[in-house]
């Protein structure tokens, strides 16, 4: 990844989105609630999903 | 992550959150929200489910935000606290905005504070920016209701003032009040 010079910060984002694209809903989940908290944008796709399938969940991480 | 960063997540927050999930989460986003953007739709939605030492804290965080506070008495209907704001200012700045409210509730009050405001302002001040914003005040008396001579004297008498200022009959003709 560094090789490619991958900007760090999109580091997260690009791990969700590789889990995203490799269909594993739980590798997808655990990779996003590990990383939540360094990006606000994984945040937010976390929080828009436990809205939707999990409110108390959406609560305790907002 | 909302109580540490409170102003970056209340906007993405505010159309997933309800009373029903979460009410003391559903008034802090919307208490931020109130604070940051200073709407009055957001002061609506949790007005309902503010106890009074809340209400009391963000009536006291607008203490230096008139124009608002007083939107908030509006939609409270505590006109006689917009007519202690109004009082306890001597700012000309924006006194329309403050009066505007009180227009049919107090329209006596509010003659004699825009007449009084509009001689006091044309004997201590000169200026176009200044003759503006009397043209605002002057406008507003035409909605006051029931007063309709004493309104026409008063904008009679700020026109043909004397001297005369050029400048000041011109703010009152783009404002349409004469």
């Amino acid at each position: 990844m560094n090789k490619a010079a991958i900007d760090q910060k999109f580091l997260p984002e690009l791990s969700l989105l590789l889990n995203k694209l490799s269909g594993n809903h739980e590798n997808w989940l655990q990779t996003a609630l590990q990383l939540y908290q360094n990006s606000d944008t994984l945040a937010r796709v976390l929080l828009l999903f436990y809205n939707k399938n999990d409110q108390k969940r959406f609560i305790a991480i907002t | 992550m909302f109580t540490a960063h409170a102003s970056s997540w209340a906007k993405f927050l505010a159309p997933f959150i309800t009373p029903e999930l979460d009410k003391d989460l559903f008034v802090k986003v919307f208490m931020t929200l109130v604070s940051n953007e200073l709407k009055i739709e957001h002061y609506l939605k949790i007005r309902a489910y503010l106890d009074v030492a809340e209400y009391a804290n963000l009536i006291n965080s607008f203490k230096h935000a008139a124009e608002f506070l007083a939107k908030i008495y509006e939609a409270d209907k505590h006109f006689d606290k917009i007519k202690n704001l109004i009082d306890s200012r001597s700012n000309i700045w924006n006194f329309d905005e403050l009066i505007k409210p009180l227009l049919n509730v107090y329209p006596h009050y509010c003659f004699r504070k825009i007449a009084a405001m509009t001689y006091k302002t044309l004997n201590t001040e000169r200026g176009r920016s200044i003759y503006e914003q009397i043209a605002k005040w002057l406008v507003l008396t035409k909605q006051l209701p029931g007063m309709q001579q004493d309104v026409m004297i008063l904008i009679g008498k700020t026109y043909n003032h004397k001297p005369n200022l050029p400048a000041l009959k011109d703010e009152m003709c783009k404002a349409m009040v004469v």
